[in-house]
């Protein structure tokens, strides 16, 4: 198994660099961020004072090394808009998308998996179509637009819940979150609901694929063979089986919930760093921009690694093997 | 009164190719303690049979016909409930493969403890007390840590001895045990005979042993059924159907076994193949792959015909003990 | 492999009886050729452009479903979803023709008409908005038809257009194998491993605003999708004996990729397409919303919904309510449709 995760881990350093290639050829490369940071009527002396301070008259390679290598010092520019260090500024804004991610993948679960296994268990009766049906549904209807519905519904019409922002917050272990206080949830329950749809409906057909599966099996048999109710057989024997893969792949899926994210930040005017990237790209803040992007990488690899450790404790089989490897 | 007495028992199966009769006009009797060997090749309804008397056929069977009495009680006219509250209590089951009948992500704790508690109101640790004593009594040593443990951190013996102790947990009057030693080694196949022989005779539960393999049951049932297409072909008891079988079929499955102080003679085989249950013939399902089939068989199906005490037969052309020489 | 066993082993028939093989050919001719028409010309020749257009794609939706008409319409879903989608498509292509108003047309648009909720009438009640006005005074029914129509092309054409670029990386990497086929694969992976929208995002904030532009962008987050799916396929189809066989023939490479390999890595992706276009409809929509997708001047669904979004606060739902239905309308049907495709055509595929 260490070898496994040392060649995940390899795997990952590469990707970041790659990663790096990208974004400075994608985003320093095209067009030139001088038209933006001076004004149009600027002189050619001015223009050239501004590339030099940048560093923008020197050679591309060069350019790329110093990239490199204030990159590796966690140094990513400054916001032109905030003035700010921008990798500074993102993280900053960083815990509100995660805690609104984090709590919509829990509502996808919560959502999905129940709808799911009980599809799975009627899956050629009417309950089991209709859930079905629905869940297409769930994965068509766009994602802004069902934020706008639930604000309408909820904040104007009925005025139970709050329509945007984040509420109050409070500082856990150095990071502002509004999942602690009652007012922060109000507020994460619209936004959190609407970034959960889509996932919910992934989450529900791969549940009902996986009791569907499970039904079959004979420990399933045997569990009704021992007399065991059709509940405790579900939500036990069935439930611990397919959690394996949907585990796996909503811990992949929360890095396109953070990516997803901007939609529902925009929408809900949620102060996350989805909102900040969208405010950037149309201010053109580029080191903001850029800064966003590597940190998501990095927050991908993460990931991508801690699913890999998750789903080896959790299944017993592999646990096993990879104790005696 | 009996343990269980199947009445004409009828169990098909809705397919798109048709309807399959899987188990088509089943009977029997079984009491106390006894031991019936329910021998067939697959396919010929035996562990459909089993199923059904926990009823546990899944779609597209359904039984249809007949009775299942219970210690005189019907169980098709139980609740879901009822019924529930029958199995792993007083009806247990054992399966074929010990691979996959334990649940992969839970532990044995855990899967035998919650097969006491849904039939009895004790404390987890009762439950579990009276799993390392089930353990213990199915020859598992160290039961105490191993309850601990995953389904794969155990043999195939073992984990079919786990699963024969979960079976005797509640102390069930009946256990169907459906080719329970199939998938094992031939030594642990004996092993495994000879203690639930001895746990069956030691608790008086009556057991179905369901097997493809006359060899198994020999020494094990009181009594035996040979199955063939649904039907019960002929039944008796063990010794008589073994020494004097009536039935051509029976008698190809006694030529086929190996035995003692039959060194140098052909072992026999029954030529052809199991029937295609969604088109069986018209007379005698047997008629296509017996050496005696005549006119009649392949016309008319033959009914039960009492040959002895307690001996039943479904054959034209039963091989009579008398004639057994000639 | 013997010789006598490669000459039998021909290749898997492609099923298309003579008589369906031609009508198909002429069905996307006439799709083609419409296309063509409608992209160029102008005046008399679009409406029956159009009803070409229609015809063409209705044959070969008929071609595709051609004997299997029973088991996709299995359930009232099916049918509800088909006639919906039918009826969507009606709408985009005679766009013009059924809306009420052009609003594209920035000269037919008046300010004093904006806001206007749905019923009511312009000042001179020559015209109903039946569905209400924006903030330009641009009744909504016609730019949901105008949206509709962009939506959807421009969705179907990125679709299209990635599926080719991905059929022709796949089948390259699978046919040169070695290092190339692993070069092409890790940028693929590395592709993947980033949410289409936050790269379709990225592309746009590089690119600005514009049709072109955002086609362009939602090929780039697609063809990679194609390219692993087509790679897989045309390997397992390689490994099989008529592909074999044809290399026993001594058939040239090209023709034994064209002629054997393409036709049998299609079918897989008529249904993965249908699925990508409703996809490429809810990602284009999103980028128009967060600003970044059409221009303003020809509005698609998703834009149309972010102009209205400012009002919905005020209680002035129609302009954002009424695009946003006719989005999901088309979505699900498609989403449906291709539900009902992939249990049709590749039983495979589902669960």
């Amino acid at each position: 198994m260490l070898v496994f995760l040392l060649r995940r881990l390899a795997q990952s350093v590469f990707v970041l660099i790659a990663m790096m290639i990208v974004v400075f050829f994608g985003v320093y490369m095209i067009g030139n961020p001088v038209d933006i940071l001076i004004s149009p009527d600027a002189t050619p002396a001015e223009i050239d004072e501004t590339m030099a301070r940048f560093g923008f008259d020197q050679p591309v390679y060069i350019q790329f090394l110093k990239f490199i290598g204030n990159a590796l010092q966690g140094d990513l520019g400054r916001s032109f808009v905030h003035g700010e260090p921008a990798v500074q500024l993102i993280l900053s804004y960083m815990p509100a998308t995660l805690e609104l991610a984090v709590m919509g993948l829990l509502f996808s679960v919560l959502i999905g998996v129940p709808l799911g296994v009980y599809a799975g268990y009627k899956a050629d009766r009417w309950q089991g179509r209709a859930i079905m049906t629905g869940s297409i549904f769930g994965f068509s209807l766009p994602n802004f637009w069902v934020g706008m519905l639930l604000i309408l519904i909820f904040a104007v019409e009925l005025q139970w819940l709050p329509s945007t922002g984040r509420g109050e917050t409070v500082e856990v272990l150095g990071l502002r979150l509004s999942i602690f206080t009652a007012d922060g949830l109000q507020h994460m329950l619209l936004p959190a609901l609407t970034l959960a749809l889509y996932k919910a409906s992934l989450v529900t057909r791969l549940a009902r694929a996986g009791t569907q599966e499970a039904l079959v099996q004979d420990y399933v048999k045997f569990a009704r063979a021992k007399g065991l109710s059709e509940t405790r057989i579900l939500v036990v024997h069935v439930l611990k089986n397919i959690m394996i893969p949907i585990i796996t792949v909503l811990g992949l899926e929360l890095g396109s919930m953070i990516a997803f994210a901007v939609v529902t930040e925009t929408v809900f005017a949620w102060p996350g760093m989805g909102k900040l990237l969208i405010d950037s790209i149309l201010t053109l803040d580029r080191p903001v921009i850029v800064s966003y992007l590597m940190l998501t990488v990095i927050i991908f690899i993460v990931i991508n690694f801690t699913v890999d450790v998750i789903y080896t404790l959790l299944d017993p089989r592999v646990r096993v093997k990879g104790g005696t490897a | 009164m009996s343990v269980l007495d199947v009445r004409d028992l009828q169990t098909h199966f809705f397919t798109d190719a048709g309807v399959v009769k899987a188990v088509d006009g089943v009977s029997f009797t079984l009491g106390e303690g006894e031991v019936l060997g329910l021998v067939g090749e697959s396919g010929s309804g035996k562990s459909v049979t089993g199923f059904s008397i926990l009823r546990l056929v899944d779609p597209p069977g359904r039984v249809v016909g007949g009775q299942i009495l219970f210690r005189g009680q019907d169980l098709a006219q139980l609740s879901d409930r009822e019924m529930r509250g029958l199995r792993g209590n007083r009806i247990a089951m054992i399966f074929q493969d010990p691979m996959m009948t334990l649940n992969p992500v839970l532990r044995i704790e855990t899967q035998m403890v919650e097969a006491v508690r849904a039939h009895e109101r004790v404390s987890a640790a009762a439950a579990r007390d009276r799993a390392v004593k089930a353990l213990a009594k199915v020859g598992i040593p160290s039961p105490e840590e191993r309850l601990e443990a995953y389904p794969h951190q155990f043999s195939g013996g073992m984990r079919q001895r786990v699963a024969i102790a979960i079976a005797l947990l509640n102390g069930p009057d009946l256990i169907v045990a459906d080719e329970p030693t199939t998938a094992l080694d031939v030594t642990i196949q004996s092993q495994i005979l000879a203690e639930v022989q001895e746990l069956a005779r030691e608790t008086g539960t009556a057991l179905i042993w369901i097997t493809h393999d006359l060899a198994v049951v020999a020494g094990l049932a009181d009594r035996i059924s040979v199955m063939y297409a649904g039907r019960i072909v002929e039944s008796g008891p063990t010794d008589a159907v073994l020494t004097a079988p009536g039935h051509p079929y029976t008698e190809g499955l006694l030529g086929s076994i190996p035995g003692h102080g039959r060194r140098g003679e052909r072992l026999t085989q029954i030529p052809g193949m199991a029937p295609d249950m969604t088109r069986l013939p018209e007379g005698c399902a047997f008629a296509p792959r017996c050496p005696r089939t005549s006119d009649t068989c392949r016309i008319t199906a033959p009914g039960i015909t009492e040959i002895g005490p307690g001996r039943g037969l479904r054959c034209h052309h039963p091989s009579l003990a008398e004639e057994g020489t000639a | 492999m013997s010789a006598p066993e490669t000459t039998l082993a021909a290749p898997p028939a492609v099923p298309a009886g003579d008589k369906w093989r031609r009508i198909n050919m002429a069905a996307g001719l006439g799709v083609a050729a419409s296309l063509a028409v409608l992209l160029t010309a102008d005046g008399a020749a679009l409406l029956p452009a159009r009803v070409v257009l229609l015809a063409g794609l209705v044959m070969l939706a008929a071609g595709l479903l051609r004997g299997r008409e029973r088991k996709f319409f299995s359930g009232p879903s099916a049918y509800v979803a088909t006639a919906s989608l039918f009826l969507l498509a009606v709408l985009a292509i005679f766009a013009t023709e059924i809306s009420p108003q052009n609003p594209y047309d920035l000269r037919q648009l008046d300010i004093m008409d904006g806001r206007q909720p749905p019923g009511s009438t312009n000042f001179d009640g020559s015209m109903t908005y039946h569905l209400g006005t924006d903030e330009q005074g641009r009744d909504i029914l016609s730019g949901i038809l105008y949206g509709l129509r962009v939506s959807l092309s421009v969705s179907i054409f990125a679709t299209l257009a990635a599926m080719a670029i991905g059929v022709v990386v796949g089948i390259y990497a699978a046919w040169a194998g070695g290092r190339t086929d692993a070069i092409l694969m890790r940028i693929v992976d590395f592709q993947l491993s980033f949410p289409s929208i936050l790269v379709a995002l990225m592309l746009m904030a590089a690119f600005g605003r514009g049709l072109d532009k955002i086609v362009i962008a939602l090929i780039i987050v697609q063809w990679a999708y194609y390219a692993r799916t087509v790679r897989g396929n045309a390997l397992s189809e390689a490994r099989k004996e008529y592909i074999d066989a044809a290399r026993g023939l001594g058939l040239p490479a090209w023709r034994i990729v064209f002629g054997h390999l393409l036709p049998n890595c299609i079918p897989p992706l008529i249904v993965i397409s249908t699925v990508q276009v409703a996809n490429t409809i809810v990602l284009e929509s999103s980028l128009s919303f967060l600003g970044v997708g059409v221009p303003i001047t020809q509005p698609s669904l998703g834009l149309l919904i972010a102009n209205g979004y400012g009002y919905m606060l005020s209680g002035q739902y129609w302009m954002s309510m009424y695009p946003g239905v006719a989005l999901l309308a088309i979505v699900a049907s498609i989403n449906m449709v291709g539900d009902r495709l992939r249990d049709t055509l590749n039983p495979r595929l589902s669960r």
